[in-house]
C-alpha cells in the first residue's frame, strides 16, 4: 500500500515537473521568437529610414542645397525617422 | 566711386591704424526661400530652422593676418540643430589676408571631420548704397554665388555691406576681398548681422583649424557621392 502511494505521488510529482518544464521552454521560445521579430522590425525600419535619408538628400541637391548643407538635413531627419533625437 | 572709396579706405586706415585685432558678433536670420518655403517636404522643417536661427550667434575674430568664422557655444535643441543643418554652422571658416585659398574644418554626419582647402574667387561690385550698422556707415556690394551639387549648377545673390572704417576685408561665412570689414551678409536664405564690434589695439593669435583629414574640395565632393556610416 505504501509503495502504492508512493508511486502515485512521484507520478504526480514527475507529471507537474514535465509539464512545468514545457511551459518554460515554450515561454522561452516565445521569448526568441519575439525578440527575433523585434530585431528584424529594427532592420527593416533602419533601412526604410535610411532609404529616406538617400532621398532627402536628392529631393534637397533638387532645390540647390549644398551637398554637405543636405547631408546634415537629411542625417537629422534620419535620426527622427529612428526616434533618435 | 571706387576713388572715392580708395580715398575713403586710405584715410579711416590712417586713422585706425592702431587697430590690430577684433572679434564681430553677428546674429543669424533664415529668411523666405522660394523653394524651400514653399515644398510639400521640408517647408515645416525649414520654418523650425527659421525659428533656431533666432537663438544662435556666430564670432569673426581677426587679425591683420588671418580671420577665424564660427559658431558661438550653445546648448542645442532641434530647431538649432536644424539651422545649423541649412547654414553649416557647425563649420569653421578660416581666411588669410588678401587670399583666395582659404580653408574649412567640417564635421560632416555619416563621413566624419574633414579640414577643407579650397579656393574662392569672389567679384564684387560695389554700389552706391549706404546704410548704418552699429553706428559704422557701410556700402552695399554685391556678388553671385555658385552651388554645384550632384543635380546641377545652381546660382544665387549674395549682398554684403561693408564698413571702410574697419579696415579689415573680412567677413562672415568665409567672404572677403572688400575694402572694409562686412558687417552685414546675405547669401539666398541666409542672413548674418552684426550685434556686437569689439576692436583691440592688441594683437590675438588665431588658431588655424586642424581637426580632421585634410582633403581639397573636389576630393571631399567625391567622398560624399559614398555611402555614409550610419
Amino acid at each position: 500500500m505504501k509503495k502504492l502511494v508512493f508511486s502515485a505521488v512521484a507520478l504526480v510529482a514527475f507529471s507537474f515537473a514535465s509539464m512545468a518544464n514545457n511551459s518554460v521552454e515554450k515561454e522561452n521560445k516565445l521569448n526568441k521568437e519575439a525578440k527575433t521579430e523585434q530585431l528584424e522590425n529594427k532592420i527593416e525600419e533602419e533601412k526604410s529610414c535610411g532609404l529616406q535619408y538617400l532621398d532627402d538628400r536628392q529631393w534637397l541637391s533638387d532645390m540647390g542645397v549644398l551637398d554637405e548643407f543636405a547631408i546634415e538635413i537629411a542625417w537629422d531627419n534620419f535620426q527622427e525617422c529612428l526616434g533618435l533625437d | 566711386m571706387k576713388k572715392f572709396l580708395l580715398l575713403l579706405l586710405f584715410t579711416t586706415t590712417h586713422f585706425h591704424a592702431q587697430i590690430k585685432s577684433g572679434e564681430i558678433t553677428y546674429g543669424l536670420t533664415l529668411g523666405y526661400d522660394e523653394k524651400l518655403s514653399n515644398d510639400d517636404r521640408f517647408s515645416s522643417i525649414f520654418e523650425k530652422a527659421q525659428n533656431g536661427a533666432k537663438k544662435i550667434a556666430f564670432t569673426l575674430f581677426f587679425n591683420n593676418e588671418v580671420s577665424l568664422f564660427k559658431v558661438n557655444d550653445i546648448i542645442t535643441d532641434k530647431e538649432i540643430s536644424l539651422a545649423k543643418a541649412f547654414t553649416g554652422g557647425n563649420n569653421i571658416y578660416y581666411t588669410e589676408i588678401n587670399s583666395d585659398k582659404k580653408m574649412k574644418e567640417i564635421n560632416s554626419s555619416g563621413y566624419g571631420k574633414f579640414i577643407i582647402n579650397y579656393t574662392k574667387k569672389i567679384d564684387w561690385v560695389i554700389l552706391n548704397e549706404t546704410k548704418y550698422i552699429n553706428t559704422y556707415l557701410c556700402y552695399k556690394a554685391t556678388t553671385e554665388t555658385t552651388v554645384v551639387n550632384s543635380k546641377g549648377t545652381f546660382k544665387f545673390p549674395v549682398t554684403a555691406w561693408f564698413c571702410p572704417s574697419i579696415p579689415f576685408n573680412y567677413g562672415p561665412y568665409g567672404y572677403d576681398g572688400l575694402p572694409g570689414l562686412i558687417l552685414e551678409l546675405t547669401e539666398r536664405y541666409t542672413t548674418y548681422g552684426a550685434l556686437k564690434i569689439n576692436l583691440s589695439k592688441e594683437r590675438d593669435v588665431i588658431e588655424k583649424p586642424n581637426k580632421g583629414k585634410t582633403v581639397t574640395q573636389e576630393e571631399f565632393n567625391e567622398i560624399i557621392k559614398t555611402q555614409p556610416t550610419f
